[in-house]
């Protein structure tokens, strides 16, 4: 089926970009379509790997953290558990996360805190407070519900020597809206893999926008990975904060049980 | 000195009759000149910023941006909003409302707090809750009086989001701190590359302008009058505001009244010369300097800053003088029956000299306010002299060419009686000053001294909030969110613990929170109290007690300082950005904002004192191994007037020691003779410290405007006294009389003085009815100081010259024989 829906779009996009001028081609792609594909694309599971997020203030001061990361899908919900391995004053510290593909439910977070070495349930309503302190949040790190959204095609863009497709994805409800935290996204697929290279997000309060970019792009496992990605919270384009996540030691298809994603494993620690 | 004397007045024989034969010519040159000036007006900027009262590189200025750059502005509107029940349906959901209409609608807001997006931090069971406070808006009584219950008792809200009595809440809006548009061009903004250190050099690097500000300002109060109401009174205040307001008065009174006074002194004008030419003249004299001034300033790149609104009445008290003085010497020589270019000419050769002279005097005078430490202060000084100069060369160009190619009429008869009178009046006033000049002295020396010890009485002040009028919404409005929300400025402390993770060291925190706690205890009643403290150790404790089931008893900072690390961790996950207003990325340096009222700025200055050595005091003593790393430091815009106007007051007072230096030099060189030079210092500075005095004696404060005042004052005195002395001198000379020889000054250039003195004392009279109190005093000020450098020159001057030349008469006459 996947392959299919791939070959034809491909055949579509192509047939059009042959027989018909530029203008006809731009209304030809279907904007839904191809986020289809991009929702559709393989992202592995049953994934450890570990995380460097190097955090950049305006004055260009960093800071530097070491996630260690487990991700299990159970269906389309994901689970995850992090821990820090640095700084040394917050590691074994650690996130329990259950995240739920479906709007309708909130999201389940856990947290250990080892020196008061008890574990608290932090209530969170929405996806768009921020992952660890960064410029990601708990929604940059996720998948998006494509139904949630109203896609338009915009144009045709390279980045790096690949050809994009640059695609507008609007929340179809406020209540997505204040979800998410996003009115506007721009997001570039690439054509040749679907991935998701590029992303412009407009923050719904405080003018803010932030900027996603793939630094690195690697196939792993087959499964192509985003191994370096920087994100940028901007204002009146000026940068107020950044982030740069760089993925090491991605392995898939590990050995991980569904009890792994427990409190009993995240007050064990590693 | 007697030749090079007539050889300045054969100079200003030539010199006018030159220009009567080219006047075409010349008026022509004279106006291109201004033309060229009056086309670079366009380029002038304006700033009326606050900032804009420091030099680019002060480090005050350089520590407030730095704190700025860090934590954003610290310069909060705040609205207060009044109800006898908060906690209703109808309340919560009308501030509801108005909290997302700002969102949606005021531009530049950077941040906005009110109880809608308050923090809300609570321990529930297992589980941390870190939301807005109305995120779950009340549905039932039940919920409500649980919110009510939660508000009232949470000491982070208090006087912050409600009033102690609970009848006032608050919306707090932060403005951007940068100026620039919202994205326009989304897609430009990706980085080819990381850039080695974040320099935001592609973006304006300029912060919020004023104009910014003041849509901000106007916008938000667009939003609240729709929601002003019974039972929803809404008061705004907060430094944006009160600073919007007084710009908005000032420029507004100040052009009302500039134009009001420049009515009344070209009827004054009329009345006293019966002459079109007479109003006319003067004023073209002081429009056109004052154009070209400001052309001048265009070219320089020097912004008009709200100083600089003084600029147009100094010109106007100044300029208008010299062109009295030719026009007198003029009118008085054609109603003699003299041809009308050759009573031009007597006139500038018989005044030319005194008017370059005072012009000169006053200009070297001013000059030396260009090094005052206040910016605009520097730029009034150094303008207001280019304006002085400029005035000079119109007066001497297109003054004469213009009498001369104007239809004057040779007028007599009619004004005969009118200008016999003043002649009696003058008359009277030599025979008084001289014959009696042991009164006139006595009389003097008694009303200096009492100046002098008004003067004692001056005291400094900065408040601009007492310029506008009692019962304007600004002012109440302040009155009563420092009363009821317990100040509506804020002071900020920068703790610096010079190195990373500073602030994850218990030590420090607890110092930290011990000199916070002392200073809110030791500042509960004063009239600077401190309202309110927020800092880092405040999200520290609320989230170390709601993970303890929100037990009070562990709002405190934890025990374990490992903890300290973990728990700010978790903030940042909890979906807050607070911390990052409270301590930069590296938890090196904390803010802790400090609530207090809208004070004078001066008031503010021991305070600063105090909190900084406290600070100082409590981490030497605690910490011996940090002493050198730790830095305190004070900022936000209320500190920083503070410390404008302190300094303003030391270079200010600098700068008039200048100014008297070079004038006393400037006059001895004028009159030739040390001693005369310094006597003649006694009418110059007289009036200025009776004005001083008078204002000690009323209890006007010395501040930002007054202290402009004297500019003023000082151009006036001395263009006076150099007028009084350098005529008396040329008499003194010739007839070897004082009486004669003041009877004759006091004809000529006391005419004129009394002229001029007459038409700027009713203009400047006019400011008090302005609204602003700061312009009632400028023009109640600025008239008496005409006045009294009136009666320096017209009663004490001569009298003065009585007591030092008189005996002398009998003797050697060393004066005249010079």
């Amino acid at each position: 089926m996947k392959m299919t829906t791939q070959l034809l779009l491909a055949a579509v996009v192509l047939a059009g970009s042959v027989l018909l001028p530029y203008s006809a081609v731009a209304a030809s792609v279907d904007a839904r379509a191809i986020m289809g594909m991009v929702d559709e694309r393989d992202d592995g599971d049953n994934m450890t790997g570990d995380v460097t997020m190097t955090l950049i203030d305006q004055g260009g001061r960093e800071r530097k953290r070491e996630i260690k990361i487990f991700s299990k899908d159970e269906g389309r919900d994901s689970h995850r558990l992090q821990f820090f391995l640095s700084p040394a004053d917050v590691r074994g510290t650690g996130f329990l996360t259950y995240d739920y593909y479906s709007g309708d439910k909130d999201d389940d977070q856990w947290l250990y805190l080892p020196d008061l070495k008890k574990t608290k349930r932090i209530a969170t309503s929405d996806k768009s407070s921020s992952f660890m302190g960064s410029d990601f949040s708990y929604a940059d790190m996720t998948r998006r519900v494509l139904d949630e959204w109203n896609y338009k095609y915009l144009k045709e863009q390279d980045v790096g020597g690949h050809p994009c497709w640059l695609i507008e994805a609007v929340p179809v409800s406020k209540t997505v809206e204040r979800r998410y935290g996003y009115k506007k996204s721009i997001v570039f697929v690439r054509q040749d893999n679907y991935v998701v290279v590029r992303a412009i997000h407009l923050l719904s309060v405080g003018g803010k926008v932030k900027y996603m970019e793939t630094r690195e792009l690697e196939k792993i496992d087959n499964i192509w990975v985003a191994t370096e990605i920087w994100m940028k919270t901007t204002r009146k384009k000026r940068t107020l904060h950044r982030t740069v996540l760089k993925w090491n030691h991605v392995q898939f298809n590990q050995d991980l049980s569904r009890s792994f994603f427990s409190i009993r494993q995240l007050e064990k620690g590693l | 000195m007697n030749e090079t004397k007539k050889k300045a007045e054969h100079f200003f024989q030539l010199l006018s009759e030159t220009i009567i034969r080219f006047r075409w010519l010349t008026l022509a040159v004279a106006l291109l000149i201004c033309g060229l000036l009056a086309s670079q007006v366009r380029h002038l900027t304006i700033d009326t910023s606050n900032e804009g009262f420091l030099h680019e590189n002060d480090p005050i200025l350089i520590t407030y941006n730095e704190f700025r750059d860090q934590f954003g502005r610290d310069d909060m509107l705040a609205i207060a909003i009044h109800s006898d029940e908060i906690f209703t349906k109808a309340f919560l959901s009308k501030l509801k409302k108005l909290h997302e209409e700002i969102v949606d609608t005021v531009p530049h807001v950077n941040d906005i707090t009110s109880m809608v997006n308050g923090r809300n931090t609570t321990g529930q069971g297992d589980t941390l809750l870190v939301d807005d406070l109305l995120a779950n808006f009340p549905k039932t009584d039940e919920e409500l009086a649980r919110l009510k219950q939660r508000v009232m008792t949470n000491p982070l809200y208090k006087n912050q989001l409600i009033s102690e009595d609970g009848t006032f809440t608050s919306i707090v809006i932060e403005s951007d701190v940068y100026t620039g548009s919202m994205d326009d061009d989304l897609l430009s903004g990706f980085d080819e590359q990381l850039p080695a250190a974040e320099s935001n050099s592609d973006a304006s690097g300029q912060y919020l302008s004023d104009r910014e500000n003041s849509e901000f300002v106007d916008a938000v109060r667009q939003v609240v009058k729709k929601y002003d109401g019974d039972d929803f009174h809404i008061y705004m205040a907060g430094s944006p505001v009160v600073m919007h307001t007084i710009k908005q008065f000032m420029m507004k009174d100040m052009q009302r009244f500039m134009r009001l006074a420049l009515l009344t002194i070209g009827i004054c004008l009329f009345i006293m010369f019966r002459r079109i030419s007479g109003i006319f003249l003067p004023l073209l004299v002081v429009a056109l300097s004052l154009i070209s001034t400001l052309g001048i300033m265009a070219i320089t790149g020097t912004s008009f800053k709200i100083p600089i609104t003084i600029l147009p009445s100094f010109l106007l008290a100044v300029g208008v003088g010299a062109s009295v003085h030719v026009l007198s010497l003029t009118y008085q020589k054609m109603r003699e029956k003299q041809a009308k270019n050759q009573a031009i000419i007597w006139a500038f050769s018989h005044s030319g000299l005194a008017i370059v002279m005072t012009s000169l005097t006053t200009a070297a005078g001013l000059a030396s306010f260009s090094m005052a430490k206040v910016a605009p202060i520097a730029d009034l000084g150094f303008f207001s002299a280019v304006g002085v100069v400029l005035a000079l060369f119109y007066t001497l160009t297109i003054l004469p060419s213009l009498l001369s190619i104007l239809p004057i009429k040779h007028k007599e008869k009619q004004h005969e009686t009118r200008a016999n009178r003043m002649d009696r009046l003058l008359d009277r006033l030599t025979d008084f000053s001289v014959d009696r000049y042991k009164v006139v002295l006595s009389v003097a020396a008694c009303v200096i001294i009492l100046g002098l010890i008004g003067v004692s009485r001056v005291y400094f002040s900065h408040n601009p909030l007492k310029w506008l009028p009692e019962d304007l919404d600004v002012r109440r409005s302040t009155e009563m969110i420092d009363s009821k929300l317990k100040g509506s400025v804020v002071l900020e402390i920068i703790l610096d613990t010079g190195r990373e993770n500073g602030l994850y060291d218990r030590q420090t925190l607890q110092t930290m929170d011990r000199v916070i706690t002392e200073l809110e205890n030791d500042y509960l009643n004063d009239k600077l109290f401190i309202g309110k403290t927020i800092s880092v150790i405040t999200i520290l404790k609320e989230i170390h007690q709601a993970l303890h089931a929100n037990d009070d008893k562990f709002y405190r900072i934890p025990e374990n300082e490992k903890l300290i690390p973990q728990e700010f961790l978790l903030f940042e996950n909890s979906g807050s950005d607070d911390l990052q207003n409270s301590v930069d990325s590296l938890f090196r340096m904390a803010r802790i904002t400090v609530k207090v009222p809208w004070l004078d700025a001066l008031l503010y200055v021991p305070f600063i004192r105090d909190v900084q050595k406290r600070f100082n005091n409590g981490f030497v003593t605690k910490k011996p191994k940090d002493t050198q790393e730790m830095r305190v430091t004070v900022t936000g815009i209320m500190s920083l007037f503070g410390r404008i106007i302190h300094a303003a007051i030391y270079s200010a007072a600098q700068s008039y020691g200048i100014a008297l230096v070079i004038i006393t030099f400037m006059m001895i060189l004028l009159i030739g003779e040390w001693r005369l030079g310094l006597i003649s210092m006694i009418p110059n500075l007289g009036p200025i410290f009776i004005v001083l005095g008078f204002m000690g004696w009323i209890g006007l404060p010395l501040d930002m405007f007054t202290m402009l005042i004297a500019s003023i004052a000082i151009g006036i005195a001395v263009d006076d006294t150099i007028h009084f002395m350098y005529h008396f001198k040329r008499y003194y000379k010739q007839f070897g009389d004082v009486k004669e020889a003041v009877n004759r000054t006091l004809h000529t250039a006391g005419r004129a003085m009394l002229t001029t003195s007459i038409v700027l004392t009713i203009g400047f009279f006019i400011f008090m009815f302005a609204s602003m109190n700061n312009l009632f005093y400028f023009g109640l000020l600025v008239g008496i100081a005409i006045i009294l450098a009136l009666g320096a020159d017209l009663l004490l001057a001569p009298a003065l010259m009585a007591l030092m030349l008189q005996k002398q008469q009998a003797t050697t006459q060393t004066f005249k024989q010079e």
